[in-house]
């Protein structure tokens, strides 16, 4: 698979240079699936870019494969919802779901509950962990049986990110591997 | 009832946006109850008639993926005295998420039906390309205002544009008619755009529009404000080319 075909999808106001997503970009030459509007984002305008992206990319069968953080996860859903592209994923792996139906979020993020829970069509493992602040686990855990995913526990890690301390996140790249082989 | 018109062109730059802020501003102010529906992901016209498309909190993709009614989701442009149904980059994902749903290009029109005693006239901006909503536009829609400059391609694009409407006629939407050819940003010191001004009348006669929109720096600025030129400047040749327009609109509507 070409490099640019595994798609980089960050949640909201964007994954930052510490974050392992942005060192996976830098590491390996992936796609980081760059939205219009990182602070205010709105979910037909989400849709829309991914869906111009998968169509876009190019090379051997031009399937991919998402890596999705927080908000990603929920736009995954979404958009595996209503696209007519999804055969072209071979593999998905979610971490940290943000819970947009948190009473907190709901106003900053209006367009994305409640969070599509339809069956995804392609495989997919979701990691969650037992102290993230947007998502508390039991959630992460139903989001995962909702959306037909491998769930994995990845113990007291916070919201995944790069205030985590996970540096390049090796064990995150071998359960991408594992799915997307 | 309100009657319901496009504004159309599948040619860009041609002054749609325009046409559809300022046309609206000049109801209003003669009086008519407007309700301008931007059916553009870039929100040109939205911003055009000074309302936020960052900071709306619902617009015409809620409207179109039926989880807003009209009503909701339009907002009151103080300033212009029309209402908006206000568009963003929301509204792209509008081609995806409605792309397997039944009587998808029918959305706004039921959506419509439902605020049509509410106003006299319906104005919709729609995107040059020939997407879904622009179906969605047209299905909507009485007719079709067509602004027009006056040059060598524009006869080109307006023969796609035709084509379009025949075929939406014939399948979706008996009732859709071109209501006229507006000439705009006319400049008739340039040969050319006078001759091809000539052409349209002797081709189209009476489905050309008496009133002609001069070029004018004011209704250019007027965007930058976030205002029509109408409300911007009044005076402004332009705006009162576009007053006279709302006028002989009105007239029009009472013929049809």
């Amino acid at each position: 698979m070409k490099p640019e075909n595994v798609l980089i999808l960050p949640g909201w106001q964007n994954s930052s240079p510490g974050h392992w997503q942005s060192r996976w970009v830098a590491l390996h030459g992936w796609r980081r699936v760059d939205q219009h509007d990182w602070m205010r984002p709105r979910r037909g305008d989400w849709i829309a870019r991914l869906e111009d992206v998968v169509l876009g990319c190019e090379g051997g069968d031009g399937s991919v494969v998402l890596v999705a953080h927080s908000l990603g996860c929920l736009l995954t859903a979404a958009w595996a919802q209503v696209s007519r592209s999804t055969a072209r994923v071979r593999a998905a792996l979610l971490v940290a779901p943000g819970d947009a139906e948190r009473d907190e979020l709901r106003p900053v993020l209006p367009s994305w509950s409640p969070i599509v829970r339809q069956r995804l069509p392609f495989p997919a493992i979701l990691v969650g962990s037992r102290n993230d602040p947007y998502c508390r686990f039991e959630r992460a855990e139903g989001l995962a049986r909702d959306w037909g995913a491998r769930f994995a526990d990845l113990g007291e890690r916070g919201h995944i990110n790069a205030e985590s301390g996970l540096g390049d996140w090796p064990e995150g790249l071998d359960m991408m591997k594992s799915i997307a082989a | 009832m309100a009657k319901i018109f496009c504004v159309a062109n599948q040619k860009g730059g041609v002054g749609k946006t325009t046409t559809t802020v300022n046309l609206a501003a000049g109801l209003a102010k003669i009086g008519q109850r407007v309700l301008m529906v931007d059916l553009d992901p870039q929100g040109n016209a939205t911003m055009g008639s000074g309302i936020d498309k960052r900071t709306m909190p619902l617009s015409v993709y809620d409207v179109l993926l039926e989880s807003a009614s009209v009503q909701e989701a339009a907002i009151l442009a103080d300033k212009c005295g029309y209402h908006v149904l206000g568009a963003n980059r929301d509204l792209a994902g509008a081609e995806v998420e409605l792309v397997e749903v039944e009587r998808r290009e029918k959305r706004l029109r039921q959506a419509l039906a439902e605020v049509g005693g509410d106003y006299d006239f319906v104005l919709i901006d729609c995107p040059p390309s020939l997407s879904m909503l622009t179906l969605n536009g047209l299905c909507a829609a009485h007719g079709v205002i067509v602004p027009m400059q006056c040059e060598y391609f524009a006869l080109e694009g307006l023969t796609d544009l035709v084509n379009t409407i025949k075929q939406v006629h014939a399948n979706l939407n008996p009732d859709l008619q071109i209501i006229g050819l507006l000439r705009v940003m006319f400049d008739p010191r340039i040969t050319l755009q006078q001759q091809v001004s000539d052409q349209l009348k002797t081709h189209f006669g009476d489905k050309v529009f008496n009133t002609v929109i001069p070029r004018n720096v004011r209704l250019a600025e007027a965007p930058s404000y976030g205002l029509p030129g109408v409300v911007f400047d009044p005076s402004a040749r332009g705006s009162q080319a576009f007053l006279a327009f709302a006028s002989e609109m009105v007239e029009r509507i009472r013929s049809m």
